[in-house]
């Protein structure tokens, strides 16, 4: 899977590279043609892998919540901490891996979930009452309750979600799946983020394409007038002089690229081209003007306030409707370490119902077929209090060793809670999930093998997974 | 009334007599032995055998009527009428030479009287083994002692779906670990044997263990799948069977009870197939439909006139050519559809939507054989189209969002496709109509506007403190 920007390398070639070719000579050129069954589509724009087998999901929706939300507040239901709150959590509990931040505290007070949990749905899925719309979809959905991994700290765990290592560097998972896959929609870029007005969360870093070609980067849409930054012409420059100017900028590059083979070169034209195209394509999508009374009303309120995550999530949805492959929304404030009896029924609020309606909305639509929605965070919360526990006032500590995620959509199993973690939720008990485990299992959901998805850079191949992961089979439908 | 077995029925009871007051007898002999003269007498000893011996006669009679009901095996109860008959003239001869033999035989005395206490603890443990089952004693000991214990059960995970016997691999085994020790030759409670595949089918004192394509008149079913209180359930012990095995248990005799009966996904329920899954592992999810058909790849020239005529067209995977084809354009024409008939046999996935595709244009369109996802939404379609749709009979999911559909047509379709997944939002069908129709057609899976319940704020607990 040489990849194809490599193709046209006049200068420099490596010795290895070169030795390739001599023996391979001429056959290899027609044996490319022969392995690649997709290079004849003109119609998967960008990328020249396609599948690997036959895909559940040809798109991805990921909700990420910034900061980590408390599974223990909202779906990993554990009774005990209840009967034991404001006790010492017991050291037997704890086990052998326990942070700095943990370690420096003398009191660790067992915190219970604030809100009541009860069993929604056929499904008997536990919801915390925070979630009281995401507790009418649970029939929709797959909790992952024994999720895992490496990071205790934000920035190094968020990293390790998106691109499989702590340190960045590596191409993202949305570029991965775009340069994989490619864009159904010529005038959209195949991997958008959205992040809330006021809360991001996310970084751009986190939309990096890594060593991957810059095309695969993912770009983010603002809310407001602009929503992509410097995209819109300047006054007194209209799209006939813009199309010249880069009709002109086009030959020049060509020549460039014949002297140089330098596919960067091409890469930039590319990101011209489909800048000029995102001229008119961008306003139409960001418009939700014509979407009726009762899809704002399906989405809640703040639907109709642009940058707000309602409103984020009905722009997921049409961007979805047009094709583009991965779309990212960041939400922030998740990091409960103290005021979160306060703080978090204000996120739930935020989220929840825009979260159920973008997938009843999918479902409605018949775009839940061939679409996945992931919902989650970097990692989980403690069971004890982070600081003093007072009568309405307590916070929890980061917690990667147990947390929840939420699937929904193709190719997952439906109203499925799977994994267990111990009564106090503090370890996994019963089928744990790796973070590359997870990322794994929505590359195979997408038709990709996660260990053929592979790039090769200064001299290895790399791949989203790095060298671990496990397709999870028990949550596939 | 029935005076033997009313009797016979006190006889575990009365066993735990003679035993006691033998082995408390042996302790006094060891005491006297080791020279506690001042406790214990000579007189004392022969007077507690003799009261062991009494008790032990009563617990006799009361075995030999309680031997008359047909709930044991004959070899075992035998091997315990006969060494519980030999451990009475054994404790006999205890007691005479206990009074006749001289005052410096103490040893030997002791010798004899271990012989009989051992005689008394075999003849209790065969006496337990026909009321509790031979596994009974080690069932909850180390697996060394017992090695049997759902072992063919354990390794299920490792057999071939396709090569799973219900029979061999799992009622038999669960026979095995769950009913066996009080229902085999050694030991027939209710005059029933479950021993061998031909046992279910004879007779017992209560109706037939298994009447094949009846569950419900199968005494096996009906005494394993009681409520856990119930005095009737099966087994009266431990854990009985789990709500997996008896959805087996269930499918097999319904099924007709062979003992080479395999699952087959197509009679399966979707629970039973889910319960299978979870509990061992066994995939019986029907294959998608991609997976079981072949089709070559496309003439690329094909691909190419099909890209400039507005259709996208993606192959499903690297090696399966099915095709998967969208229509791009606004508005659909005749030679478009011409063009879109050349690959009508590749195609599985189908999007033809928002294009004044009309009834009389979609009966242009060739039999897709493969057909299994349709989207035609938003188009002005209605009873061609589900004539359309009936003809292909691989069809699982039909988008018929904002079309003309009405409740009519739909009936027409669903009489025909009854397990379709069908989306029919901003139609002519009303809400009622669609609850009707679930009602109607409960395979089917229809799919229309989505509404939330109204909600109340949750209130947290230091809220709920405060209202109290």
């Amino acid at each position: 899977m040489d990849d194809h920007h490599h193709k046209h390398h006049h200068n420099p070639i490596s010795r290895k590279d070169f030795l390739n070719k001599a023996t391979l000579g001429l056959g290899a050129i027609s044996l490319a043609s022969l392995i690649n069954p997709l290079s004849a589509f003109g119609a998967s724009i960008g990328s020249t892998i396609g599948p690997h087998f036959a895909p559940k999901a040809k798109r991805v929706i990921f909700l990420n919540m910034i900061g980590a939300p408390s599974q223990l507040d909202l779906f990993d239901y554990k009774p005990i901490l209840t009967k034991m709150h404001g006790v010492e959590l017991p050291d037997s509990v704890l086990g052998g891996r326990v942070t700095a931040s943990v370690a420096a505290q003398a009191s660790k007070p067992i915190v219970r979930p604030l809100y009541n949990f009860s069993q929604r749905g056929e499904s008997g899925m536990w919801m915390s009452d925070l979630m009281p719309h995401m507790g009418q979809i649970t029939d929709e959905l797959c909790m992952i309750n024994s999720m895992y991994t490496e990071s205790v700290q934000h920035e190094p765990a968020q990293m390790f979600t998106h691109t499989g290592s702590e340190i960045p560097g590596r191409p993202t998972m949305g570029s991965w799946i775009s340069y994989g896959l490619g864009s159904e929609n010529e005038n959209l870029p195949s991997y958008i983020a959205l992040m809330t007005k006021g809360n991001e969360g996310g970084s751009s870093r986190l939309l990096s394409s890594g060593f991957l070609p810059a095309e695969y980067q993912g770009v983010q849409f603002r809310s407001g007038k602009s929503p992509v930054l410097f995209l819109n012409n300047p006054p007194g420059v209209t799209g006939e002089i813009r199309r010249e100017q880069l009709d002109h900028l086009q030959k020049l590059q060509d020549q460039n690229f014949n002297t140089w083979g330098d596919p960067s070169i091409k890469a930039k034209m590319s990101q011209y081209e489909m800048a000029f195209r995102m001229q008119t394509s961008v306003p139409e999508v960001m418009n939700t003007e014509g979407e009726p009374d009762h899809i704002y009303e399906l989405y809640g309120e703040d639907s109709k306030k642009p940058g707000t995550f309602a409103s984020n999530c009905l722009l997921a949805r049409r961007l979805a409707d047009r094709g583009v492959r991965f779309i990212q929304l960041y939400h922030g404030g998740w990091d409960h370490h103290s005021n979160l009896p306060k703080q978090i029924p204000k996120r739930c609020k935020e989220v929840d119902q825009a979260s159920a309606a973008l997938i009843m909305d999918l479902k409605q639509r018949g775009m839940l077929e061939d679409t996945l929605v992931i919902w989650g965070g970097e990692f989980g919360r403690t069971s004890f209090s982070q600081g003093q526990l007072t009568k309405d006032d307590f916070g929890r500590d980061h917690h990667p060793d147990a947390y929840t995620m939420l699937m929904a959509g193709a190719g997952v199993k439906k109203g499925l809670t799977y994994g267990a973690t111990d009564d106090f939720g503090y370890h996994i008990t019963e089928n744990k999930v790796h973070v590359h485990d997870l990322n794994a299992t929505i590359l195979h959901l997408l038709g990709m093998d996660h260990e053929k998805l592979n790039y090769k850079y200064q001299g290895r191949r790399f791949r989203l997974t790095d060298v671990h992961g496990n397709v999870v089979k028990d949550i596939l439908s | 009334m029935d005076w033997e077995l009313f009797i016979g029925r006190f006889h575990p009871l009365m066993v735990h007599l003679p035993i006691g007051i033998f082995i408390l007898g042996y302790f006094f002999e060891i005491l006297l032995q080791l020279g506690f003269r001042n406790l214990i007498s000579r007189k004392i000893i022969i007077v507690t055998y003799s009261f062991g011996l009494i008790a032990g006669l009563f617990a006799a009679v009361t075995g030999w009527l309680l031997s008359f009901s047909d709930d044991y095996g004959i070899e075992p109860l035998n091997d315990h009428k006969q060494l519980g008959i030999a451990t009475l003239v054994v404790m006999l001869f205890v007691i005479i030479y206990q009074i006749k033999a001289s005052a410096d035989k103490g040893k030997f005395k002791l010798v004899i009287s271990t012989v009989a206490i051992i005689l008394t603890g075999l003849t209790g443990h065969f006496g337990g083994n026909l009321t509790h089952g031979s596994t009974y004693l080690l069932e909850y000991g180390p697996e060394l002692l017992n090695s049997k214990k759902n072992a063919q059960l354990d390794n299920i995970r490792e057999i071939n779906p396709d090569s799973l016997q219900i029979y061999a691999n799992i009622i038999q085994p669960l026979i095995q670990n769950k009913c066996i020790a009080c229902h085999s030759t050694d030991n027939y409670k209710g005059g029933l044997i479950l021993e061998r595949y031909s046992d279910l089918f004879a007779d017992a004192d209560h109706d037939k263990p298994v009447l094949a394509g009846n569950p419900f008149s199968s005494e096996l079913f009906k005494r394993v799948s009681l409520p856990v209180n119930h005095e009737k359930i099966m087994p009266p012990r431990g854990a009985g069977f789990g709500y997996t095995d008896i959805q087996i248990l269930r499918y097999w005799i319904e099924n007709g009870a062979d003992s080479l009966a395999l699952f087959n996904s197509d009679n399966m329920s979707k629970e039973l197939i889910a319960l299978v899954n979870r509990d061992y592992g066994m995939d019986f999810s029907p294959k998608p439909y991609y997976d079981k058909v072949k089709v070559d790849r496309l003439d690329e020239e094909l691909i190419t006139k099909l890209g400039s005529s507005g259709f996208r067209v993606n192959y499903l995977g690297e090696t399966n050519f099915l095709l998967d084809v969208a229509f791009k354009g606004d508005s659909i024409s005749k030679d478009q559809i011409q063009m879109l008939n050349q690959v009508s046999d590749r195609i599985t996935y189908l999007k033809i939507s928002d294009c004044y595709l009309s009834d009389d244009l979609i009966t242009e369109i060739a039999n897709i054989k493969h057909l299994t996802r349709i989207d035609l939404s938003k188009n002005n379609l209605n009873v061609k189209m589900v004539s359309f749709l009936m003809n292909h009979k691989h069809l699982e999911s039909s988008n018929l969002n904002d079309t003309n559909i009405d409740n009519e047509s739909l009936r027409r379709l669903l009489d025909k496709s009854s397990s379709l997944r069908i989306y029919i939002r901003n139609t002519k069908i009303t809400s009622e109509q669609i609850s009707n129709l679930a009602h109607t057609y409960p395979n089917a899976e229809i799919i229309s506007e989505f509404k939330f319940e109204k909600v109340v704020e949750a209130k947290s607990v230091f809220a709920q403190e405060v209202a109290q």
